[in-house]
């Protein structure tokens, strides 16, 4: 592990990649000819967390109370140098790992969750609402609502809910008041349960969820992945990433995350795009949710109601219902518009892995590196041990963002010897 | 002094209103005029806009030539407004009758962001028939972007400060106008999209703008055949953006 003082690692501003993307960024879309759902944006986001989703500056200022924040849950991460896997593989190059995993909520999702907090605390604001799908996003939610004194409602994916009942009780242990979704509480959940009321659940039914709950609670919506300004805030990943490197003497040949709805690998690899052509970045997304290989460049909604502006975006569709797979995380139908459209132009290449291959791979790195990696994380390893071994012998540096632990995530394992 | 620019929809709220409302525009108040073209899909306009899309009388190209003829010998320049998915199909046709009318350029909000592969080759087809293109640009729009279809175009250019037409999300106008504006120094850059109040227009020109874009902040004048109050609002905002 690479140390120094840790506020030489943290920046002190976000990178926007907007203004340096190679083509312009398609706008949000309404959805209803009578109303606009962008404006109702203005009704459920805070303020300043829209000033950045449409903002022009390249570099946004963190807020003091924001770094110290970071300081606190764990920033910097660790980035370290994976010799035990190296040696495992045969690898000539070297591997670095980029651990999100080490933040106290245990994933990179407390790096936009506490600033989005910070900024509706700021607002005047008393309670926040977000949907969960691994329950990774509903943690870091549940936390930086509590250290800025606000409540927090979670509607958590029921297949997530049932299969991880310690995320449950960890958000519930931060004061959040958790629901499975589908749910009763909403006109949405009571519709959707009304048709199957045994439905898994998916993250764009949750989101509608959440998004009706803030209209009819004055709460505000906390954004977990996708939007411009959720990326920007993830950037604290590769920022990092950089300076680390800076001062291991190196630059990656590599760069590999898994992708969700898309704001870890944004965040990991968007502050190295303006470096030009040199680096691969290899977005490794679930063989059972392949958006990127299957989906369609296209409007779609973000939320399965269509109460959200729709985005230009890979998607599989906002009605994809995608299999009850551990990588809860990887499950949603479209990803960030910005990746989306550095995939279309061939600037990353995504790549699908099935969960028999991720299980096998977070096995082998349990067994080398010591670190029990979040199921969705398992999918970057599973893609950076492919790369190592077509590279073995090119001593190519690769980079792997590890998104989070998955101590809670045990049950993947059952069956295995 | 600073430039103002209405937009109207062509043909709305009706055939009548909207000739009188053109009419009785003056070169004293207003530089140049936009006129909407009805869209079967106005996407990336806000609910007000779209709406008037969906009523508007129109029946075709030819149909308001004499109200278009009226504005151009006021000494108001036109411009048309309309969205490339429209018109590509008789793209060649449509520029010939807007060059024949008197028309001085084209904007088409959608050129940059769905046709952005064929944007060269359109941005070409313009100029060919003796037309100004006048670039779209908005916060999404990147740097280099900005500066190769500025390069490819001559005429004054339309920031988009809004995701969408009438549409107020926060924003730091200052930054705003201050990054377009170091981008290109010697451009005349006008606003449009979400400007709704006299205050707003106002403060574009006080941050650096040259002119303001006025469209959905009238239409319930529009709607209530309101001319007089059309005019005394224009003269009011005249005041508000001569006055930086």
């Amino acid at each position: 592990m690479l140390t120094t003082d840790k506020m030489d690692i943290i920046p002190e501003k976000w990178y926007n990649i907007i203004p340096d993307l190679p083509e312009p960024l398609s706008p949000p879309r309404d959805n209803n000819r009578d109303s606009s759902s962008i404006d109702l944006l203005n009704r459920i986001i805070p303020k300043e967390v829209l000033r950045q989703e449409f903002t022009v500056r390249r570099f946004e200022p963190i807020p003091q109370e924001v770094i110290e924040g970071y300081e606190q849950i764990g920033r910097p991460t660790p980035l370290i140098r994976a010799r035990n896997m190296e040696r495992a593989l045969d690898y000539g190059g070297k591997i670095f790992l980029k651990f999100e995993g080490a933040t106290v909520t245990g994933s990179h999702k407390i790096n936009t969750a506490l600033p989005q907090a910070y900024y509706a605390k700021n607002e005047g604001i008393g309670s926040v609402v977000t949907e969960t799908g691994a329950g990774q996003w509903g943690t870091a939610t549940a936390l930086a609502s509590s250290l800025y004194g606000m409540k927090s409602k979670i509607f958590m994916v029921r297949t997530s809910y049932d299969q991880k009942p310690l995320r449950k009780q960890i958000m519930s242990l931060y004061g959040a008041d958790v629901s499975a979704s589908p749910s009763s509480e909403t006109e949405f959940g009571r519709r959707i349960l009304s048709s199957d009321p045994r439905h898994l659940g998916t993250l764009g039914i949750a989101i509608s969820e959440a998004v009706e709950y803030a209209l009819k609670n004055d709460a505000r919506y906390m954004l977990g992945s996708v939007m411009n300004s959720v990326v920007t805030h993830q950037s604290v990943i590769g920022l990092e990433t950089r300076k680390q490197l800076e001062i291991a003497g190196e630059y990656p040949d590599a760069m590999i995350g898994c992708v969700g709805g898309g704001s870890n690998f944004s965040g990991f690899t968007f502050p190295f795009i303006p470096d030009g052509d040199d680096i691969e970045y290899i977005a490794s997304t679930a063989e059972e949710v392949p958006k990127f290989t299957h989906g369609t460049y296209k409007y779609d909604f973000i939320d399965t109601a269509g109460i959200l502006p729709s985005l230009r975006m890979y998607s599989l569709g906002a009605d994809f219902v995608p299999p009850g797979i551990y990588a809860g995380g990887l499950r949603y139908h479209g990803a960030a518009p910005t990746l989306s459209m550095l995939i279309k132009l061939g600037k990353i290449r995504a790549e699908d892995v099935s969960q028999a291959e991720v299980i096998d791979a977070l096995r082998f790195f349990a067994n080398h590196q010591g670190i029990v990696a979040a199921p969705e994380s398992g999918h970057a390893i599973a893609s950076a041990m492919r790369y190592a071994n077509l590279h073995r012998t090119e001593k190519k540096t690769i980079v792997v963002n590890i998104s989070g632990h998955g101590l809670m995530d045990m049950k993947i394992f059952d069956g295995e010897k | 002094m600073s430039r103002l620019i209405l937009y109207f929809t062509v043909g709305y709220p009706d055939r009548a209103t909207f000739g009188n409302f053109v009419s009785s525009l003056s070169s004293d108040s207003v530089d140049y005029v936009e006129f909407g073209f009805p869209s079967r899909d106005p996407k990336y306009d806000g609910p007000l806009i779209r709406k008037t899309h969906s009523i508007a009388e129109y029946e075709g190209n030819g149909d308001y030539s004499s109200v278009f003829r009226h504005i151009i010998d006021a000494g108001i320049r036109a411009y048309s407004l309309a969205y490339v998915s429209d018109i590509i199909d008789d793209f060649s046709g449509r520029i010939s009758f807007l060059k024949d009318t008197g028309f001085s350029g084209v904007l088409m909000p959608d050129l940059l962001i769905d046709y952005f592969s064929r944007s060269d080759e359109l941005i070409s087809r313009v100029h060919e028939a003796g037309l100004e293109v006048i670039p779209f640009f908005n916060p999404s729009t990147p740097d280099r972007v900005i500066m190769k279809v500025a390069g490819m175009t001559h005429s004054w250019v339309y920031y988009g400060v809004q995701p969408s037409t009438g549409i107020v999300m926060p924003m730091d106008m200052k930054e705003v106008v201050e990054r377009i504006r170091t981008l290109l120094p010697d451009r005349e850059i006008n606003f449009g999209f979400g400007i709704r109040s006299i205050a707003q227009a106002s403060e574009i020109i006080h941050e650096g703008g040259d002119g303001v874009a006025i469209g959905s902040a009238f239409i319930s004048m529009l709607e209530s055949r309101d001319i007089k109050g059309f005019s005394d609002y224009i003269s009011s905002l005249r005041g508000a953006v001569d006055a930086n």
